[in-house]
C-alpha cells in the first residue's frame, strides 16, 4: 500500500483523532467518489469514510485469491438472505467501482421517463442530465472500445448477428488499457478510470481527508439533524476491532454506502421513516447465464471483460426485459459458477479455456409484480436482503436462458449449458429449448446472481413513496444527503455507474452551492487546491 | 467457544468407538488423523472435527482434480483445508454462525448419520457414501440442503481454483506477467 497525503487508516489507527469537517462522505464508490470531488474542490473540509481497505495498483496482483476476500463485501460471497442470488460488490476505496467491468452506458430514456411519470422524480428527464453525463465522460474518459472484442465477446456479437438481433460495442471507462482483462481484480495499471484513481485522489489534492477500515456504525442525529457519525474501526479481515471506535463530527453528511450499504446505516441509526420506505425497492438486475463450450480457444479471461452487447430483448411489449452481456471467466468465477462436483465438474473445468459465458440482465422495478428487495438488519446489524422472485421474473429467466442457448448454438457452440442445478450440457438447439422449457424456476435450482445493487432509498418528491427528495435531501432529516445507487427508484435496465456518476455530478454540484456558495464546476481542469479554512 | 469444541471432540470421538469396536485401533492407523492432529497450521474457525469431515468431502468435490498419489493429495487437502479457513475469517458473523451450525450437524453422530447418510465416522467415511450424501443434497427438494451443498461447494472449489497448482489441468496459464518486482511466476 502506498502512502498518501491526507489518508489514515483506521486499522492501524490508535487514539480517537477527533476529525471534523463540513461534509463527511460514507462510503467511496461512484457515488461518493465524484461528491468528494465536487464538495473538497468547492472549498469544503471534506471526509471520506471507507469501511474497506484501501489499495493501489502495486497491491493488484490479478489474483482471485487475493481480491475476492479483500475487495468485495463478504468475500465476494454476499447473497439474498435465502442465497438464491449471489450478490458481488465492491468494498474498498473507490468501491465497486475498483472492481468492476468499465462498462459505461447512459441511462436508458424509458428508465427516466418512468421515475419522473411513476416515481415523482424531478429534474432528470434526458435533456437535464445530458451534460451532466457528457461531463462525467469526459472526466473519466468513457468512450466506445475501439480494440477488437476478445473471443468471449466476439461469439456475443457472431451470434447476434447469425440471427439478425441487434449488437453493439459498449463504452468504457479507460485511459492506455492494455486489454488484460483483469478489471475484476482491480486494474494493475491505474487503466480504469475508477474513483480509485480520478476523483478520490483530485478530492485529497483538494485537501479532503480519507478514512479506510473505518464502518461508518450509525450516523448520530439530534433532534432532527445529523451532525455526524459513530465510526468502527475495522481489521484486516475487515472484522470489527475490539472497542475500537471513533466519532466524526460533520455540518453535514453524505451517505454514500452503496446499495444495501446506504439503507442499513440508516436502519442501524434508526433514521425515521414514517411511510416505511427504507430499504425497501432494492432491485438487482438479476442475471440468468449459459456457458457454452466452444471449438475454438475462447480464453474468457484475457482481454477487455465486456465490450459487445445487445439490447434486443430489454424493451419487450411484455414480460420482464433482459440486457446480453458476457461475463469474464477467471478460474474461481467459473469454478464456483458451475455447481456440480467430482468428476462432472473436473470434465467441465477441463473445458475453462473453451467456454463462453453469456448473461442476460434482468430489468427489475418496473412492474408491479417486480417490487424489488427489502433490506432488514440481521442480529448482528449488517444488512440483509429479502429479495423474492415473483413467477414475473421468474418468466424473464427461462426466456432469458432460451435466448442464451440460442445465441450460443448460433455462435457456432458445440455444447451450451444454462446455469441450474438440473441442467445438462446440450448438443443443439432443440435439446435446450425441450429441457429448459421444463427447468424448475426455483430459488437455489436456477443460479442467479448480481452485481448491479440498486434502489433501498428511493429519491422522489412525494415523502410517501420515497426516501430522499429530487435532490438527494433526506425527506424527514436535515443536513443529511444521500447520493449514490441506492436513490434509483427502479433498476436502471444497463449497467449503472455512469447514471450514478452523472447523478452524483448533478447533485453533488447543487448540494456544494448549498453549502458553500459557488463551486468550481470544470471537473477535468487541472488540479488546484483551494485554501482550507478552520 | 472451548468447551463446545471440547463437546464436539469428545462426541465425535465416542461415535467413533461405537461405531464399529475396532475404530480406535483403526483410526491409529488412519494416516490422515495423525496428520489433521498434528499439523501445525494455526486455524481460526476449523475445529478438528470439521477438518475431518472436509478432508473426507475434499477429494469427492474434486474427485479427477487433485493429485493420484496419496501423500501429494494429503498436501493438497490441506491447502483446501487452509484456504476455506482463511475465506471464512472474512465472512459475516451471521454467515459465520450458519456455517458453525452446518459443521456442527454433520460433525456429530447423529447429524452424519441421518442427514448425511454416512455410517461411519468421516474419518473413515467411504468415498461412495460421501458421493451419495453431496448427490442427495444436491437434488434435495429442501432449499436448505441445496443451500447446505453449494455453500460447501463455493468454499472447496474457491479454496482449490484459486490456487495456481490447479491450472495447468484447466489450461489457465495464469495472470500475465507486468514485469513488476516482487511478481510471482504464477
Ligand atoms: C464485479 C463488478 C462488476 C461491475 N461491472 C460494472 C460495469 O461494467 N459497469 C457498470 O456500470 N457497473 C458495474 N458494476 C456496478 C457498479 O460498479 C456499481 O453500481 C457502482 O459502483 C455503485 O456505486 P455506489 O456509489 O452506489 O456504491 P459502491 O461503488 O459499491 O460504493 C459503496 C462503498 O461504500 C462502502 N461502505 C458501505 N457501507 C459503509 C459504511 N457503513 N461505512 C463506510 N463505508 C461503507 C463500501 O465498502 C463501498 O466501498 C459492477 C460491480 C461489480 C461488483
Ligand atoms: S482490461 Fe484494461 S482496465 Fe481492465 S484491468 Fe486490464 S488494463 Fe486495466
Amino acid at each position: 500500500m502506498k502512502t498518501i497525503q491526507g489518508h489514515i487508516d483506521g486499522s492501524r489507527l490508535e487514539a480517537d483523532p477527533q476529525l471534523e469537517c463540513d461534509c463527511l462522505i460514507v462510503g467511496t464508490g461512484a457515488g461518493g467518489g465524484v461528491s468528494a470531488e465536487i464538495l473538497a474542490r468547492a472549498g469544503l473540509r471534506v471526509i471520506l469514510l471507507e469501511e474497506g481497505p484501501y489499495r493501489s495498483r502495486e497491491d493488484f496482483h490479478m489474483r482471485e485469491q487475493e481480491a475476492y476476500p479483500d475487495l468485495y463485501q463478504e468475500a465476494a460471497g454476499r447473497r439474498t438472505s435465502d442465497k438464491a442470488i449471489q450478490i458481488l460488490q465492491g468494498k474498498g476505496v473507490g468501491g465497486s467501482t475498483t472492481v468492476n467491468w468499465t462498462s459505461s452506458f447512459r441511462t436508458p430514456e424509458q428508465t427516466l421517463e418512468t421515475w419522473t411519470r411513476d416515481f415523482g422524480v424531478q429534474g432528470c428527464s434526458a435533456e437535464e442530465l445530458a451534460p451532466w453525463f457528457a461531463r462525467m465522460e469526459k472526466r473519466l474518459h468513457i468512450s466506445p472500445w475501439t480494440v477488437a472484442p476478445n473471443a468471449n465477446n466476439d461469439a456475443l456479437a457472431r451470434g447476434c448477428r447469425a440471427l439478425g438481433w441487434n449488437a453493439k460495442v459498449i463504452p468504457r471507462n479507460v485511459l492506455g488499457c492494455a486489454n488484460l482483462g483483469y478489471c475484476g481484480t482491480g486494474c494493475p495499471i491505474d487503466a480504469k478510470q475508477s474513483m480509485l484513481v480520478t476523483t478520490i485522489p483530485a478530492a485529497l489534492k483538494a485537501g479532503a481527508r480519507l478514512v479506510s477500515r473505518a464502518r461508518a456504525e450509525r450516523l448520530v442525529i439530534k433532534g432532527d439533524r445529523v451532525t455526524g457519525a459513530q465510526v468502527t474501526l475495522m481489521d484486516d479481515y475487515g472484522q470489527p476491532r475490539a472497542r475500537k471506535g471513533i466519532r466524526i463530527r460533520a455540518r453535514h453528511t453524505l451517505v454514500a454506502a452503496g446499495a444495501i450499504g446506504s439503507p442499513a446505516l440508516l436502519l442501524r441509526s434508526k433514521a425515521p421513516d414514517p411511510h416505511a420506505r427504507l430499504g425497501k425497492r432494492t432491485f438487482l438486475h438479476p442475471v440468468a447465464a449459459c456457458a457454452g463450450l466452444m471449438p475454438e480457444p475462447v480464453k474468457g479471461y484475457a482481454g477487455a471483460p465486456q465490450s459487445i452487447y445487445s439490447d434486443e430483448f430489454l424493451w419487450p411489449a411484455s414480460g420482464a426485459g433482459y440486457k446480453l452481456e458476457v461475463a469474464p471467466v477467471h478460474p474461481v468465477l467459473m469454478a464456483t459458477l458451475l455447481t456440480r462436483h467430482g468428476q462432472a465438474h473436473t470434465e467441465l473445468m477441463a473445458s475453462f479455456s473453451h467456454t463462453q459465458a453469456t448473461l442476460a440482465l434482468l430489468r427489475d422495478g418496473f412492474h408491479e409484480q417486480s417490487p424489488g428487495g427489502r433490506v432488514r438488519l440481521d442480529p448482528y446489524g449488517y444488512p440483509s436482503l429479502d429479495y423474492p422472485i415473483s413467477d414475473y421474473l421468474w418468466d424473464g429467466v427461462r426466456r432469458s436462458l432460451l435466448t442464451m442457448a440460442e445465441l450460443l448454438f448460433a455462435a457456432g457452440a458445440a455444447r451450451v449449458m444454462p446455469l441450474h442445478l438440473d441442467a445438462e450440457p446440450y448438443r443443439s438447439f432443440r435439446d435446450a429449448r425441450r429441457a429448459i422449457g421444463e427447468l424448475a424456476m426455483q430459488p437455489l435450482k436456477a443460479q442467479l446472481f448480481s452485481a448491479h445493487v440498486m434502489g433501498g432509498c428511493a429519491m422522489g418528491d412525494d415523502a410517501r413513496n420515497a426516501v430522499t427528495d429530487s435532490a438527494g435531501r433526506h425527506h424527514q432529516l436535515e443536513s443529511l444527503h444521500i447520493i449514490d445507487g441506492s436513490l434509483f427508484p427502479t433498476s436502471i435496465g444497463a449497467n449503472p455507474q455512469l447514471s450514478i456518476y452523472a447523478l452524483a455530478g448533478k447533485l453533488a454540484t447543487a448540494l456544494a452551492d448549498d453549502l458553500a456558495g459557488g463551486v468550481q464546476t470544470d471537473l477535468a481542469a487541472t488540479h488546484n487546491s483551494p485554501t482550507i479554512t478552520g | 467457544m472451548a468447551s463446545r469444541r471440547q463437546f464436539l471432540g469428545i462426541s465425535a470421538a465416542a461415535a467413533a468407538v461405537i461405531a464399529g469396536g475396532g475404530a480406535l485401533w483403526q483410526l491409529g492407523k488412519e494416516d490422515h488423523v495423525e496428520l489433521l492432529a498434528t499439523e501445525a497450521f494455526d486455524y481460526h474457525f476449523l475445529t478438528l472435527d470439521d477438518r475431518h469431515l472436509l478432508y473426507a468431502l475434499v477429494p469427492v468435490y474434486l474427485a479427477g482434480a487433485l493429485a493420484g498419489q496419496t501423500a501429494a493429495r494429503d498436501r493438497q487437502i490441506l491447502v483446501v483445508l487452509h484456504n476455506v479457513d482463511a475465506a471464512i475469517r472474512y465472512l459475516s458473523p451471521a454467515v459465520r454462525s450458519e456455517l458453525r451450525d452446518l459443521f456442527d450437524v454433520l460433525t456429530h453422530q447423529l447429524g452424519r448419520a441421518l442427514l448425511a447418510g454416512v455410517p461411519d465416522a468421516w474419518t473413515r467415511a467411504e468415498a461412495v457414501r460421501v458421493e451419495a450424501f453431496l448427490a442427495r443434497w444436491r437434488s434435495s427438494f429442501l432449499s436448505l440442503q441445496r443451500a447446505g451443498y453449494l455453500g460447501l461447494h463455493q468454499l472447496i472449489h474457491g479454496a482449490w481454483y484459486s490456487e495456481a497448482a490447479s491450472w495447468p489441468a484447466i489450461d489457465y496459464p495464469g495472470p500475465p506477467r507486468l514485469g513488476r518486482p516482487g511478481e510471482s511466476g504464477a
